[in-house]
Parts: structure tokens; sequence; C-alpha cells
């Protein structure tokens, strides 16, 4: 095996409910602001739940054409603006022929969606299948002019986390100099949503949008669904100190499981899931204690939340009420296949701003969740080591953690 | 046997499992993994799971049988699958009661069992493997996908052993189609090397080829009589091939 150099996060590229820029972003989760807005569809208004956390328009990339842009698919034009942004961020944009650059994407049913969206628009791709059909990593790798690998993956809600352990492995073993990695979803379909609501895990809060999204609140009633999603470059750190790059801050682990229990609700023995979480500070070469802050896959459904604290404490033991926690799904929704990106991003923020973003709408914290919890407000402390937590459908758990680099 | 380039990396093929069923099969597949795979609630989640999650179970279950020593010991293995075209007859069935019905016609397993994580879910609750567990690919790709992410993972995070599973149809499946689809599907039982028995490569610096792999061409030579002998490659658009080589004496 090869050694394994540090990775360094190099690039962010983000379309998410609280903006499209990293400045904006980081500043909303860091006020706590919510992104979260009532659904004005008429097609939806008899759904249970008509409130979501959504993007609006992307806008359009340097180098595309404004009308061709718009023409394109709106998952498309997503990955397309966030692996741009992320590129030109890492200041490699110009210079991305000269080296073989990988593309891992989360996206949780990129062909449900594609098929679904094409008979709202009177189409029929799901049952006229053509010759030509292509994956969207794959237009958007020959389109982005990239010579690596590309590839989805999908552990649902933890996605985005198995997008960037995958991305992690890639350059651990050689086989990239450069990855993009993320996760982005835009699955806020009729038919999705009420999918959702048929299967009783969303927020009904639809006369409050903005207080809908309560995780660890005794009162909360289920996740505000999202969408959007964040990519980030990943590159080996002697590249990026030999040419001064910007560091957000270093992927330094990830660690994975399944609780093989159940499709949809999270088992109640919290050792699968942390197994993924130790795997992870292994993986990192971290302890427990090193942990400053844990951003949650905190969804705010009744059971998950109650799941995921016993998780934590049972990695962090006596250490858990020196742990910092918070869930970034009360200011953005759970932006599905795109959550964890986010989640990552907002360990970013962390790390550089030595902040902790809030859990807003954390009124009256559950009992049975008993945690570190940063309500409402952002509190300043130090974060040299942040760790996400996403715990998808179908069991499965990633970890990753981040290292601040100094 | 062709001459192997120098690997990048590689790994050997401790099983392996191959199905090939007709869509109109798949029903009694189905309800013979429900019989066979006893347990709480393995009959629930084989009888709602999508047609290519039932594939992808039954290659990894004929895996197992094949290969009995790998049954003790699968607990903590990852589950990659890496499906082609995802639950395509799921989602024309989704999409029509969404049409007839609204909102209410939709099905709350629809997320559950039609995303791509559905059946590598599927398969580690069925066998109770808490590895790390997630769908790959679901496009054209998913062949060179699903190999390349199952060889990364076990090369890199080392977990015991890891499955990797492909599944696709020959033609895709319409409901009612005459004659019916031909599913197929192939288990791979990825492991550190032990010997070179049946190994999987990944080859670089060779020219790009065009085109992509088809499962009909694997699981031929995998089904094999004699079993796999000589060298089944998959063309990588980045460049280098995936190359499955068995019949090489340990």
């Amino acid at each position: 095996m090869n050694a394994r150099p540090p990775i360094w996060i190099t690039g962010v590229g983000m379309a998410t409910p609280l903006g499209f820029d990293y400045g904006t972003v980081s500043r909303k989760l860091l006020n706590g602001t919510a992104g979260i807005v009532a659904i004005d569809d008429p097609e939806l208004s008899k759904l249970s739940s008509r409130i979501a956390g959504r993007i609006g328009p992307v806008p359009t990339p340097f180098g595309w054409n404004a009308a061709d842009f718009a023409r394109l698919d709106e998952l498309y034009q997503a990955i397309l603006w966030c692996c741009t942004g992320a590129l030109r961020d890492a200041d490699w944009w110009d210079r991305r022929h000269e080296l073989r650059i990988g593309l891992v994407l989360g996206i949780g049913a990129e062909w449900m969606r594609f098929w679904d969206v094409d008979s709202q628009r009177g189409g029929n791709r799901a049952v006229q299948p053509r010759p030509d059909e292509e994956g969207i990593v794959h237009i958007a790798r020959r389109q982005l002019e990239l010579t690596g690998p590309a590839s989805v993956v999908s552990a649902a809600c933890a996605s985005g986390n198995v997008a960037l352990a995958h991305a992690q492995r890639w350059l651990r073993l050689g086989w990239v100099d450069l990855c993009l990695a993320g996760g982005c979803d835009l699955q806020l379909t009729p038919m999705t949503l009420s999918g959702f609501c048929n299967l009783r895990v969303v927020s009904r809060r639809n006369e409050d949008p903005a207080a809908a999204s309560r995780p660890f609140d005794r009162d909360r009633d289920g996740f505000v669904p999202g969408e959007g999603g964040a990519v980030f470059l990943l590159e080996p750190a002697d590249r990026a100190r030999r040419r001064g790059a910007r560091a957000y801050g270093e992927l330094a682990g990830n660690g994975a499981s399944c609780d093989a229990s159940h499709l949809v609700i999270p088992s109640d023995n919290p050792e699968p899931a942390a197994a993924a979480l130790r795997r992870c500070l292994t993986d990192a070469g971290l302890n427990s204690e090193d942990v400053d802050y844990l951003n949650a896959h905190g969804t705010a459904t009744p059971v998950g939340d109650v799941c995921e604290a016993r998780v934590i404490r049972t990695v962090f033991g006596e250490g858990t009420d020196r742990v910092a926690v918070s869930s970034t799904k009360s200011m953005t929704g759970h932006m599905l296949s795109g959550a964890a990106a986010m989640e990552a991003l907002a360990c970013l923020v962390a790390l550089q701003n030595q902040a902790v973003p809030p859990t807003i709408n954390l009124d009256a914290p559950d009992p049975e969740c008993p945690l570190d919890h940063v309500p409402n407000e952002a509190r300043l402390r130090k974060v040299d080591v942040a760790v996400s937590n996403s715990f998808g459908f179908g069991g499965s758990n990633c970890c990753v953690a981040f290292r601040k680099v100094a | 046997m062709q001459a192997v380039a120098s690997a990048i990396d590689s790994c050997t093929v401790a099983a392996w499992g191959v199905i090939r069923a007709f869509q109109d099969e798949v029903p009694s597949l189905r309800k013979s993994l429900a019989e066979r795979l006893d347990g709480g609630a393995i009959p629930q989640l084989v009888k709602y799971a999508a047609d290519d999650s039932i594939l992808a179970l039954a290659a990894v279950d004929r895996a197992l049988a094949a290969f009995p020593a790998l049954r003790e010991g699968v607990e903590e293995w990852a589950v990659l699958v890496a499906p082609r075209f995802f639950a395509r007859l799921g989602a024309i069935a989704t999409i029509g009661r969404y049409a007839i019905h609204g909102p209410r016609g939709t099905s709350p397993l629809m997320i559950p069992t039609q995303s791509l994580h559905a059946p590598s879910a599927t398969i580690s609750l069925a066998f109770g493997m808490r590895g790390p567990n997630y769908g790959v690919g679901g496009g054209p790709e998913n062949i060179a996908e699903g190999l390349l992410a199952g060889l990364s993972l076990q090369r890199e995070s080392r977990p015991p052993g890891t499955w990797v599973v492909l599944t696709a149809w020959d033609d895709e499946p319409l409901p009612e189609r005459d004659p019916p689809a031909v599913g197929r599907a192939v288990a791979l039982a990825l492991v550190d090397h032990v010997d070179d028995r049946m190994s999987l490569r990944l080859v670089g610096a060779k020219p790009k080829e065009e085109g992509v792999a088809r499962l009909a061409s694997l699981s031929d030579f995998l089904a094999s009589l004699e079993g796999p002998r000589g060298t089944w490659s998959c063309p990588l658009e980045w460049g280098g091939e995936l190359q499955l080589s068995g019949g090489v004496e340990p």
C-alpha cells in the first residue's frame, strides 16, 4: 500500500439553500440563517409537507453561455457550477488538463430522477431507452475536460461522505493526481416528495418554514427536505504546499459501516454506526479526545436523533460533553445525497473561523439526546478537528474527519 | 493466455457467483430467496426489492453456495453494487401510479427500494454484513465503476473482504416485453492477495479504447464449464483497463 500523504481541500464549489459562494454560505451558517421556504407548487398543495430548502436558479458558471446553460437539466447545472467553482477556487481551472483529475459524486437516484423529470415534461424515456444514454458524471467529466476516472456513488443520505472517502482512496492509491468529490441532489420532485410524505418522515410544520427543521429539539417532527450540494477539490498536501495554495482544511480520514438492520429505520444498537465513527478516527490517526466539533447527521426525525446521540456517547464516552455538536440541517434542510457534502462544508467553515455553526430552532433540547449542543448561536472555540457523521437509508454509515491546516 | 501488463493495483477474487434470468423468472427467484434466506425481516425485504436487487442478492447467494468456506466470516465485509439503469421497471410503475393517483399513489417504499443504494443495502441486510455499503454507477459505465470502487476499497481501506456485484439487462426490461428481457448479475468476492488463481487488476498506460464492457461477456467468462481461464478485460475511459484473470495455477 502506498504511503498516506495528507490530502488538503484547496477548492470548494457549492449550490445550497444558503447560497452559491463560500463567503455567503459561511456567513449564513455562522449567523444561524434558515434557508427553508414554503413550496408554492400547486401540484404539491395537497402534500402533508410543503416546505423545503430550495436553491433557486443556478448561476451560469465561468466559461458558459448563459442561454446554453439555461437549457441544461437543473441537476447538471448544479454539478457544473460546483465543479467549475471548485476548480477555479483552487486555481486549477486553466491548468486542469495538465494533471489527471478524477470526479466522484454522491447522487442518490440519478436515473429515477431523470425518468421522473422527463415524464413530468411529457417524455417517455423510462420506457423508451436510448443507446446513447450517458451518466451525468461522465458527461460532466467530458465537458469539464477532465482526464481521470469518474464515478457516482450512493449511500442515500451519506452519499457525499462516501464520495469523499472514495476520492481519498483514489488519491492515496495514486490513481489520480487531484480529485473533485462531493455530492449533489435535486430530488424535490412531486413524486419524490410524496414518497417522503407517505413514508411519514418529514416535518409538517408548514406554517413556519424557518422553524420547521429542529434537530435534537423536543418538538421536532421529522426532517425538512432540501436540495443542492457541494464539491471539493482534493489535492495532495505536498503539491498544494509547493504552489502556495490556500487550504480550507485537511481531509484527514474516513470510516464506514452498515447497520444491516432495516431499510429505513436506524438501528437501536449504536455499535454499527459507532464502528464507522471509530474507523474514521483511526484512519485519520485521531483519538476521540482530539475532536473539537462534530457535525451531526441530525435530521430531526424523532427516532434518528436519539439513535445518533447514543452513537456519539458510545464513541466519546465521558468525553462527550467536551465535543461541540450541531446539526446544520436546521438551516439547510436535509439535502439528501447532497447533505453530507454540505456538512463537510460546514466543518471547513468551523475550522476556518474557529467557530461552531449552531443548531437553530433548538429551544428545548430533547433529554434523550444529551450532547454538548450549540443551540441557536455560533460558538467561538478552538476547532482543530471536525468530524461529520452521515447515516443513510439502508443503514449505511459514513463519517469523515477534517483537520485544520496550520 | 495473453500476457498481463504490470498492474497498478490488484487483489484476489476469492469467489464468484453468476445469475442469468429472464424478466418473467424473477418472481420465482424472489420466492425461492425468501424461502431460503430465512430470517425475521427477510421475506418482506425480498418481497419489495427491485428486480435488479433480487438478481444481485441471488448472485451473492450463489457465490456463497459455491464457495461455502466464505460463509463464516463475512459479517464485516463491504458490499458494493453497481447496477445498470437500476429499477427501471419500478420507476415505470411508480411514474404510472403517480400519473393516475397523484401523490397518494406513490409508495412509501419507492425511495428505500428504488434508489441506487438499495441493492447493496438489501444484500447487507439479508446476510448480516456490516462493512461499508453503497451503490456505485447506475448507468452504462457501471461495470468499470463498480470494479474500480471495489478494488480501491479493498486495497486501501482493507475490510476483510469486499463484494462487488454488477447487474444489467441485455435489453432493458419493460412491462409486458416479449420476449422477456434477460437480466444478469455477477458477484465477485474481493480479498487481499491470497493467490493468483483469480485476480482483479488495474492495468495502466494502455491506449484509450472506445466502448464499455458488457456484463454478458463477463458472465460468460466466469460461467465457462472448466472455470474461468485467460483474461477478461474492461476498458477504462481514462486509459488503461481492468483485467480479470483466471486459470493461473497458484
